[in-house]
């Protein structure tokens, strides 16, 4: 498996991603899991997602539900569920990501994307408690659709 | 001839962050033509204030998801420039070396997925895909290696972590670089061939339009300009960096959150195009070979010939990463600590050409090596008066195309200078908005 954060830890809750790898790398959970930061370059993951395997991403996106929700759901279904996302390659996001990595026939089998909804993203703030809570949820998440394998 | 025009293209597409294109003809009459700038204000420099000058280049460094390296050099540039903290010529050449690969990265980016949709006007990269698919693989794997220069050198490529005030904490080995070289010649080489072979096939879509200009661009006597030099204007020669106020001049206008700059004329333009105006002479054989290939002649009034200027120059960051490189193996790589120890505690600037053209950062710091004053002054808002100038000239010229042939054209021209209007508006000061 491979989990793979994007987002801007210096901007509140955009940094989700990154304080679930922390968790992850400090529980010592899904040993043998590849981890990857791709901050905010979206085009990244075309160069770090890995057929064969399962991917997961974990962003902050705003969905239009309450501050700290954690839905998990596949590629097809990213224009649906994110309203937008703060990604800034030039407009390039996550949906645009998985757009042109599925036209270039590099969009792995199994890509499982968790969005949570942040309550503020501003400069120079850490995660907002409602976010931090969410972060054991995305992990039950994580756990629940992977395989035992990996 | 139609004598009246009303144009309003908000959240232009294809730039990074929020701007609005609004364009107003009344019998004939220009009423407005301007690039507004509605994002909100981050008071960034207010941040600074009080972090100590370890924190300084780290706080910098995720200003922008896109432009992190630049921020993170010119700040580190002004603090050890106000500290006198000396740097080794190894550190020198490693910054060289990731500068390089911000600007290739950075302007490959931009001619492939931002303005080549443009001159095949189909609106996004996406339908290159099915209709060139090698094209859009080349720019991925031409990006993928630009990073890789970054991740080697820094340790990551977006958010670089190893470079500090006086050095650098990890110096790579000399096998990541003599990797790097390999691949720089055996897939940047003829990627970037094939990059001047493609853009050629497009020149002809490059639009026609010349407006007499100032350009602003660093200049070095040693080296095409990018990591340091003087201050040089097209109009008025060189200056030293410690006079950027007089060369930026900041203004205040309504209808845009970033502040506008101008220096000898009502505006002037930095990035790519500037620098090959200023420092064409500076540059390898290979640019030169590709500049005479798109038709980039010295001189180039064509804001819209940036994309072009930005080709060129990424060829010369690709060859003259080469020779870095050799420098670099032939003195023999040393594991430097940084120098931290400060000399002083007074005030340092630092000017650095990032993608988009000269950024500035400026921090004066109290006698426990803590910011009390910033000043940031970034490219996208130096070419904002530049932009609205161009605008005013190119309208009526135009006027006599569709008005859907006007806005693309309008929208070309904000693109091609490839405004990172997300930075212009975190570099308000704090006093800017009561």
């Amino acid at each position: 498996m491979k989990i793979i954060a994007v987002g801007n830890s210096f901007y509140g809750d955009d940094g989700v991603g990154a304080a679930v790898l922390e968790k992850i790398r400090h529980d010592g959970l899904f040993p043998g899991a590849e981890l990857f930061d791709a901050h905010t370059d979206a085009l990244a993951l075309l160069d770090h997602l890995v057929p064969g395997r399962m991917n997961v991403i974990v962003d902050a996106a705003r969905m239009g539900l309450e501050p700290g929700s954690a839905v998990g759901f596949g590629p097809d279904q990213v224009r649906m569920k994110i309203k937008s996302d703060h990604l800034s390659m030039h407009g390039f996001g996550l949906a645009e990501a998985f757009e042109l990595a599925r036209q270039l026939g590099k969009l792995p089998e199994e890509v499982l994307i968790v969005g949570v909804e942040p309550e503020r993203v501003a400069i120079n703030e850490g995660l907002s408690a409602a976010v931090s809570q969410a972060v054991p949820r995305v992990i039950s998440i994580i756990q629940a659709e992977v395989r035992p394998d990996g | 001839m139609s004598t009246s025009l009303d144009i309003m293209v908000k959240h232009l597409t294809r730039v990074e962050g929020h701007g609005n294109i609004v364009v107003n003809m009344k019998e004939g009459v220009l009423e407005k033509a301007q690039l507004e700038i509605v994002e909100a204000p981050r008071y960034f420099e207010a941040m600074l204030k009080g972090r100590s000058f370890h924190e300084a280049a780290i706080i910098t460094s995720r200003i922008c998801g896109i432009c992190s390296l630049g921020h993170q050099i010119t700040s580190l540039k002004a603090t050890e420039q106000a500290l006198g903290l000396e740097v080794s010529e190894q550190t020198v050449l490693l910054r060289k070396l990731l500068i390089h690969g911000a600007t290739l990265q950075s302007n490959i980016l931009h001619a492939y997925f931002l303005a080549a949709p443009d001159f095949l006007k189909v609106g996004s990269v996406f339908p290159l895909v099915g209709t060139h698919p090698e094209v859009v693989i080349r720019a991925l794997r031409m990006k993928r290696l630009a990073n890789d220069i970054g991740d080697v050198v820094s340790g990551r490529a977006v958010h670089p972590i190893t470079p500090v005030p006086g050095g650098f904490t990890r110096i790579p080995t000399a096998g990541e670089l003599k990797e790097l070289k390999r691949r720089l010649e055996e897939e940047m080489y003829p990627d970037l061939l094939a990059t001047v072979e493609t853009l050629k096939s497009l020149a002809g879509a490059v639009p026609r339009f010349e407006r007499e200009t100032e350009y602003i661009s660093l200049r070095s006597d040693d080296d095409y300009a990018l990591y340091d030099g003087d201050i040089c204007s097209s109009d008025t020669g060189r200056v030293p960096d410690d006079q950027y106020r007089k060369m930026t001049n900041e203004f205040i206008v309504p209808h845009s959150t970033s502040k506008h700059a101008k220096a000898a004329r009502s505006s002037y333009m930095v990035g790519a195009l500037a620098r090959w105006n200023n420092n064409h002479d500076r540059l390898c054989e290979l640019s030169h070979t590709a500049a005479g290939m798109l038709g980039l002649k010295p001189g180039c009034n064509n804001p819209y010939m940036n994309t072009i200027a930005q080709v060129v120059e990424a060829a010369h960051c690709a060859i003259d990463s080469l020779g870095i490189i050799d420098r670099l193996l032939a003195a023999g790589l040393k594991d430097e600590k940084p120098n931290q120890e400060p000399t002083r505690f007074t005030t340092g600037i630092g000017a650095t050409e990032v993608p988009r053209g000269i950024l500035y950062h400026e921090y004066t710091y109290d006698r426990q090596g803590r910011v009390i004053a910033a000043n940031c002054i970034i490219p996208t808002g130096q070419n904002l008066a530049n932009i609205d100038d161009d605008m005013k000239k190119l309208v009526p010229e135009i006027i006599d195309k569709s008005k859907e042939e006007i806005t693309l054209h309008l929208e070309m021209l904000v693109r091609a200078y490839d405004p990172c209007i997300s930075c212009s508006v975190h570099m308000l000061d704090v006093d800017f908005i009561e």
